[in-house]
């Protein structure tokens, strides 16, 4: 396992795949690292701090092209994805009982690595602005926040879960997003991503 | 209060905050479009969501 995870860091260090391709890749490392280590993201906060310093150094330093892929939104992306596939994996599968453990982890980790991308767009350091893509950050910012743990036992649970069900609008707003501002080779990876998604989530709906 | 209504709420606050802000950045020429749209919508997402979390952590006293 830790081989694969190696060979998927040395195929995002060398440069060669694209963005879609990076995203995937990242998807499948978080995926690796929480079938092999059960208890890594069990001191979640070590990971939220090591993510705000990688983050707050990538927007500072988003000249040098090393951080492309923070300031991306890259790894956030791929946090995001592997949010969203525990979802729709099927509840018997033992990936999708250590997943599920995480998932809370995986998407503040997710908000905080994709911060450095929406802020450098909002301020104007790394280009212009899609609405898609604000709406997608803003809806996060309150899910983000009721999904720490202090927040999150002082909230009625169905209330709770109520409310991060305005994740899918999430999903929705930044699949139009990557679909609208990517380049045509990575275009066709997000739709067969979204694709998929769709029909898998639908499939499981259905068989409840 | 149901969680329609907090949320209800805390949008008409985002709303109401976002225009008024970037109304008046423009209306007495403090700031360009931009500027004043973003300051607004920052302004606005803070007041909107800490409303939102205000709301769902206030409980009212039996």
């Amino acid at each position: 396992m830790i081989s694969i995870i190696l060979v998927l860091l040395l195929a995002i260090a060398s440069g060669l795949l694209s963005n879609s391709l990076i995203v995937l890749e990242v998807s499948g490392i978080i995926l690796a690292l929480s079938f092999r280590f059960r208890n890594m993201f069990k001191k979640a906060y070590i990971f939220y701090i090591l993510g705000v310093i990688i983050s707050a150094t990538s927007l500072y330093f988003h000249e040098i092209k090393y951080f492309d892929i923070v300031t991306n939104g890259l790894i956030g992306y791929g946090l995001i994805l592997v949010v969203m596939f525990t979802g729709v994996f099927p509840n018997k599968w033992f990936i999708s009982k250590r997943l599920k453990t995480n998932r809370g982890v995986f998407s503040i980790l997710s908000f905080i690595m994709i911060s450095p991308h929406a802020l450098g767009h909002i301020f104007k350091i790394l280009g212009g602005v899609n609405l898609f893509g604000i709406v997608a950050y803003a809806i996060m910012i309150p899910l983000t926040l009721i999904s720490f743990k202090v927040i999150r036992k002082e909230i009625n649970p169905k209330e709770w879960r109520n409310i991060q069900k305005a994740a899918y609008l999430i999903y929705v707003t930044l699949f139009t997003h990557l679909i609208y501002v990517s380049a045509w080779e990575n275009r066709v990876v997000y739709v067969v991503i979204a694709v998929l998604y769709l029909n898998n989530k639908i499939i499981k709906e259905l068989k409840r | 209060m149901s969680l329609l209504e907090k949320a209800i709420y805390s949008g008409l606050i985002f709303l109401f905050s976002y225009i008024v802000l970037s109304l008046v950045l423009r209306m007495f020429e403090f700031t360009e479009v931009y500027v004043s749209h973003m300051i607004g919508g920052i302004v606005a997402t803070i007041l909107g969501v800490g409303a939102f979390i205000i709301l769902l952590l206030y409980k009212r006293k039996e």
